[in-house]
């Protein structure tokens, strides 16, 4: 048999059926640990090459997920390869499939988090295809350049139906990392007012898993102390 | 070592690895019971490491062939889980597990946007991924002041109880007792004790990989092997006998007897029985 080149677009590909490492990993990321060392040049340089050959038209959206949990952790130099993926986002941006529209908002969203200034504000609003077919992607987009926008947007988003709340329940570690916490607690009372009595409950104990202190009371208390009569606040108060 | 497989030592891919420093990988094949690593597998074997064609990524061939069928599901699979089948007293037991924390990440991340890709055309990034997964991680030191299963919550929350960890074979350890895995251990030794490799599959650096610990329960529709060479594959730290074999620096504490250990088919999220420790 004859052997293989490390093979990228193969190993993306193969990613279900190859063999895991006593630890678990695949060999896709067998080979981002390696390169995560930084301790051989010419795998890496080999790897970059590769990926600069990719035809993302042709990847799924399995595949380009893979692809970029691969270059997240395998921290590989990716000075070229972000102008290769915002090229794909630049020819496809009047697309209106599904399947390019996600791929090109998670394309976006990856370069945003690399905090590679290719994108501001602007660029996010006029993202209306991402907006509307993809809200969540395009709000973690949006959430780091205006967090009312992306506020306002989850609102719409979790009064729909539960999975979209569980969009936000698994954000929640996410966010607080990069909103301010005072600007995030009020954020999730504002959420907290919407929401049915379970989905309440939930975000409830969820914040406090996550750990975002948001008063020494729960939310469920503070919405309540809220609605309040205004002299009863007073009297609360004095 | 038998003389039989000497010719095939001088290959190529085999003084390449040799070199590398992986000669115990074909001692532990050339050595494995014939009752279950067959002499006519072995040759095959070392038959494709002769086959090398001098430049492809060494390791990676050496692994395809582990693998093969590349595209059969693991009950067919040529050469893994060839060794000794587990009685069903392993259903009754917690088994630990030690993973590398970048496989867990990619799990549990994968079970999720199978969830919201199609219900929400959604998916999480990794960066994100990981800090709800830090949350979700206890620390060693926290293990004991904290009651509720916070995994086993989030498992639940977000349904993926069903999904399967990891689409490959997992690798399980017994403990000193049986409802508690983790009995008589520190959890921070654990790579030590199992003896675990580092990044190059060898012993070298093996403390330095991020990982974690959980206890969990085989479901009976999953069978359960004792480990043989083909599945340890291209690590140098496994030897034979069913346990474990301690490094060094800890055989002092731990003494160097060893804990049964077992590979087996994946498990779903459901199975862990534990909150998930960063050790």
């Amino acid at each position: 048999m004859k052997g293989q080149q490390i093979d990228i677009k193969k190993l993306i590909s193969d990613n279900k059926t190859a063999l895991t490492d006593r630890d678990g990993l695949k060999p896709l990321f067998i080979i981002a640990e390696r390169i995560s060392r930084k301790d051989n040049l010419q795998l890496e340089n080999n790897v970059e090459n590769q990926i600069l050959n990719l035809d993302l038209e042709n990847l799924n959206i399995e595949q380009v997920n893979t692809l970029l949990s691969f270059v997240y952790y395998s921290k590989i130099d990716v000075s070229n390869i972000i102008p290769y993926f915002k090229k794909y986002i630049t020819s496809n941006a009047h697309s209106s499939s599904d399947l390019i529209v996600l791929k090109r908002g998670i394309l976006i969203r990856f370069i945003i988090e690399l905090k590679v200034k290719y994108f501001n504000l602007k660029d996010i609003l006029a993202e209306k295809n991402l907006r509307e077919k993809s809200p969540w992607i395009w709000i973690d987009c949006m959430s780091y350049y205006n967090w009312s926008i992306a506020e306002d947007e989850i609102s719409i988003q979790i009064s729909k139906k539960q999975h979209e709340f569980q969009n936000l329940l698994y954000r929640i570690p996410a966010f607080h990392r990069r909103i301010d916490n005072h600007l995030f607690c009020e954020s999730l009372q504002t959420w907290h007012a919407n929401l049915s009595k379970l989905n309440k409950q939930k975000l409830d104990d969820w914040a406090n898993k996550f750990k975002v202190k948001v008063s020494d009371l729960s939310l469920e208390a503070i919405s309540k102390i809220d609605s309040l009569p205004l002299f009863q606040n007073e009297l609360m108060e004095y | 070592m038998s003389n039989k497989f000497d010719k095939y030592l001088n290959c190529e891919c085999c003084k390449i690895l040799d070199k590398l420093g992986y000669n115990q990988v074909f001692k532990n094949i050339i050595m494995d019971d014939e009752r279950f690593i067959t002499e006519e597998m072995k040759m095959e074997f070392f038959e494709h490491m002769k086959e090398y064609d001098g430049i492809s990524d060494v390791m990676q061939y050496c692994d395809s062939f582990f693998n093969k069928p590349s595209r059969a599901p693991l009950a067919n699979k040529k050469y893994l889980f060839k060794g000794e089948r587990v009685d069903n007293r392993i259903y009754n037991i917690e088994l630990g597990r030690v993973a590398k924390k970048m496989s867990i990440s990619l799990s549990v991340k994968n079970a999720l946007d199978k969830q919201l890709l199609f219900a929400s055309n959604s998916n999480l990034s990794d960066i994100d991924n990981e800090d709800a997964l830090n949350y979700l991680l206890i620390d060693i030191q926290d293990k004991e002041s904290i009651t509720d299963n916070r995994f086993k919550d989030f498992i639940n929350e977000f349904g993926i109880g069903k999904q399967i960890l990891q689409d490959n074979p997992m690798w399980t350890f017994e403990g000193l007792d049986n409802d508690d895995v983790f009995y008589g251990i520190d959890l921070v030794d654990l790579p030590c004790l199992l003896g675990l490799p580092g990044v190059k599959r060898t012993h070298e650096q093996y403390d330095k990989i991020p990982r974690v610990a959980f206890s969990l329960k085989v479901s009976f529709e999953v069978l359960v092997y004792k480990p043989t060479s083909f599945d340890a594959g291209l690590t140098t730290v496994w030897r034979h006998g069913g346990k474990t074999k301690c490094h060094v620096e800890c055989e002092g504490k731990y003494g160097v007897t060893g804990m049964e250990e077992y590979v087996h088919e994946p498990v779903s999220f459901d199975s862990i029985t534990s909150n998930i420790y960063q050790i």
